[in-house]
């Protein structure tokens, strides 16, 4: 019986053996996809449009779907980011800005093409590396109705509108931003560009112009009160820079490499202290500020001091330090060497009428020979004076610049008296300048949207503009609020 | 024979076993220690200080992490916690106060607070609080020896509170820190702890401090101590000079 079964389950096995397949096995060609591209890597400047236009062979072509994949995109707040995958384009001819953040190192740049019938990927492998144009020119803040924006003029007078808003869709600049600035630190933090606005502000990445961080990530602590308007380094003796920020002033130690800025400066006296938003240096004081709430100028102890200190008594100089009853308007080097000027001239204003006054201040003096307090005199003769954006002066002569609606003047110290040294059109105003270089770049505003515009002004020997015209124009601005130059 | 047993075999494999979906052991509660606190006194114990705490404050409340062993309830369980006399040194009521402790219905963790009282003895001396588990109605089992991360074997059923208020002068204030916060005194130092929430300022090994950091805590300490001195009578320390930062 045994026996019996075992031959019946062999019998089956064998008869299973004879079924016949009635499969297909006739054979095909697949839609093998084929691209073709001139080249595989590519430089590109970001914000500029990269066209890639690829051959692609196969049996059909007309049931393909296409990715552009770009490849690592890290985070830049988090250094141990692996990247990952972003898909900047589904057409089948790349045609698109570039937005990704400049660096030395190519990105990868896959061309997928996938069968939609059969599913399968053909991958172009390519590479791309983003340069910038925003290393070295003319920052610009403009301000517009519900937000700002930084915009960028490159030194061969190309245009970037829009700058910052492209690279932070996230982070919108609010309107109340009233400064962009660029400054080397002369310390660890090396250059740093910030934008400041009502209650904070950013620091900027140096290439992309992307937000790295908060303005108070600057500090140790907070500061008590964050209305950031200067950060300045005024002389190579002071230790600085100096963020001059909510009436404080704080600083950073760079000669011990110090990363953050320290606690506000501690008050000279029983009366504290509220700082006008500028600093003056040289070699005997490193650093010269001015108690706006208290008419008077302070300066850094000197050395590592974190602590102001009131100018002593001195009835033999040209003015009393500790006694100043106006409102500051500005404080900037002017006659001297860049190095250490003997000469800083602070603009005040009467504050119960328009008259302004000049005041010069040598950061190299003392309180006898050369004293700090070196001259002063009412600006005479020099209409609405008390109005502009800006002041500038020369560093060869004694001159100051400044602007009132759509006049430039240029104000003689030693004739104390203005005069028009450029006039523009009839309502074009002038909202923002800055002198470098022996040429004004000043911006100007016609009330209407992309009404602003960038002119530079090449300064003559006699104070005035050479042949009394601008030498670059840069249109289709919104109105520029501030200015600076960026080197990289 | 031999095939009766290979049937047998086969049959207790097909046995069903009913696996209980709840716990089934006795109920007991445990500290959780935490393993840093190796270097502090040991795992089973907790360092405290006053001295880095503002002036004004006179009590703080230590918290001890307890977690069960067991199923939760809908109701709060009482847990029964008692001073280990014997491993004490701390004041009841002086030096500290116990409250009614509970782990609340439906959790599995909850901390208890101890609270210490900043006496002014603590200014003089450490004192040891050590405090155990006891058996109770809800929690009627300790924990056993386990074995911790330090390589040693606790019970988890015992902490141990050491604290203070006490000031070290710090070994490079004469060397070192006398440059940002002057001469040394109690009163000052006491003070700075108060400000900076620090009162140790190491200027060598890994958790050395930068000249720039202490430049830091120089200008915070001095900013506060002219804010305190125009709030308060002048700050004078214990040998009756006024406390000055540099």
């Amino acid at each position: 019986m045994k026996h019996t079964i075992n031959l019946l389950l062999l019998l089956i096995l064998l008869g299973a053996g004879c079924y016949k397949d009635k499969g297909n096995y006739d054979y095909h060609p697949i839609n093998d996809i084929v691209t073709t591209v001139a080249k595989d890597s590519f430089q590109v400047n970001q914000f500029d449009t990269l066209r890639i236009s690829p051959a692609i062979a196969g049996l059909d072509t007309n049931r393909l779907s296409f990715e552009w994949r770009v490849y690592p995109i890290t985070d830049p707040g988090n250094s141990l980011d692996p990247g990952k995958i972003v898909v900047i384009s589904h057409d089948r001819n790349l045609n698109q800005p570039i937005t990704l953040k400049p660096r030395s190192a190519y990105y990868n740049l896959d061309f997928v093409v996938k069968d939609t019938v059969t599913g399968v990927n053909y991958f172009k492998y390519m590479f791309v590396q983003v340069g910038t144009v925003f290393q070295t020119g003319w920052m610009l803040l403009e301000q517009m109705d519900s937000k700002a924006d930084i915009s960028f003029i490159t030194p061969a007078y190309a245009p970037y509108h829009g700058v910052y808003s492209a690279s932070n869709p996230s982070s919108p600049l609010p309107a109340s931003a009233r400064k962009v600035m660029s400054i080397s630190t002369q310390s660890l933090l090396g250059t740093l560009n910030m934008v400041y606005f009502d209650g904070g502000g950013y620091t900027l990445d140096n290439t992309s112009l992307q937000v790295i961080g908060n303005y108070t990530k600057l500090f140790y602590a907070a500061p008590e009160l964050v209305q950031p308007y200067e950060m300045i380094k005024p002389s190579f003796y002071s230790y600085g820079p100096y963020a001059l920020c909510g009436g404080k002033v704080y600083g950073l130690n760079g000669l011990f490499a110090s990363k953050l800025f320290g606690t506000a400066f501690t008050q000279p006296d029983s009366q504290g202290y509220t700082l006008a938003p500028f600093a003056a240096g040289g070699s005997s004081f490193g650093a010269i500020f001015f108690d706006q709430a208290h008419h008077r100028f302070l300066y850094d102890g000197g050395g590592t001091s974190t602590s102001l200190k009131v100018f002593p008594q001195n009835t033999t100089m040209a003015y009393n330090l500790n006694n100043v009853p106006l409102q500051m308007l500005t404080m900037r080097a002017g006659l001297g060497l860049a190095i250490a000027p003997t000469n800083w001239y602070a603009v005040f204003k009467n504050e119960t009428n328009d008259s302004c006054f000049l005041y010069t201040l040598n950061a190299n003096g003392n309180f006898t020979t050369s004293p700090v307090a070196a001259a002063w005199q009412p600006i005479l003769n020099s209409p609405e004076v008390q109005r502009s954006p800006d002041y500038l002066f020369s560093s060869t002569v004694k001159q100051m610049y400044y602007a009132a609606d759509n006049k430039l003047y240029v104000y003689d110290m030693a004739a104390n008296q203005s005069r028009i040294i450029y006039q523009f059109a009839s309502g074009e105003n002038v909202t923002a300048l800055k002198l470098m270089n022996g040429v004004i770049t000043l911006a100007t505003w016609n009330g209407q949207s992309g009404g602003g515009t960038v002119y530079y002004l090449p300064v003559a020997a006699t104070g005035d503009i050479s042949n009394n015209t601008y030498t670059q124009k840069v249109t289709g601005f919104e109105k520029i609020v501030s200015l600076t130059y960026k080197v990289g | 024979m031999k095939k009766i047993l290979v049937l047998l075999l086969f049959l207790t494999a097909c046995s069903k076993i009913d696996i209980s979906t709840s716990y089934k052991g006795q109920e007991s509660v445990y500290f959780i220690y935490n393993i840093n606190d190796v270097y502090s006194g040991g795992i089973d114990s907790i360092t405290y200080t006053f001295v880095d705490k503002a002036s004004t404050v006179t009590q703080d409340t230590v918290w001890l992490p307890v977690r069960i062993a067991g199923n939760t309830t809908t109701y709060d369980r009482a847990i029964k916690l008692a001073v280990v006399a014997n491993q004490t040194t701390a004041l009841p009521n002086t030096q500290y106060k116990l409250l009614d402790y509970n782990m609340p219905g439906n959790a599995f963790a909850t901390r208890l607070g101890v609270v210490l009282l900043r006496d002014a003895s603590l200014q003089d001396t450490s004192a040891t609080l050590t405090l155990g588990l006891q058996p109770s109605a809800d929690f009627p089992v300790l924990m056993k020896d386990t074995l911790m991360g330090d390589g040693a074997f606790y019970n988890r059923n015992q902490v141990r509170i050491i604290f203070n208020d006490r000031l070290i002068k710090p070994g490079n204030w004469d060397t070192y820190l006398v440059i940002f916060f002057g001469t040394y005194s109690e009163t000052k130092l006491r003070f700075i702890a108060s400000v900076l929430g620090v009162s140790t300022f190491p200027s060598s090994g890994p958790n050395a401090l930068g000249y720039p950091t202490l430049q830091y805590y120089q200008n915070t300490v001095r900013n506060a101590l002219l804010e305190y001195n125009a709030n308060h009578a002048a700050l004078t320390d214990e040998n009756g000079n006024p406390v000055v930062i540099p």
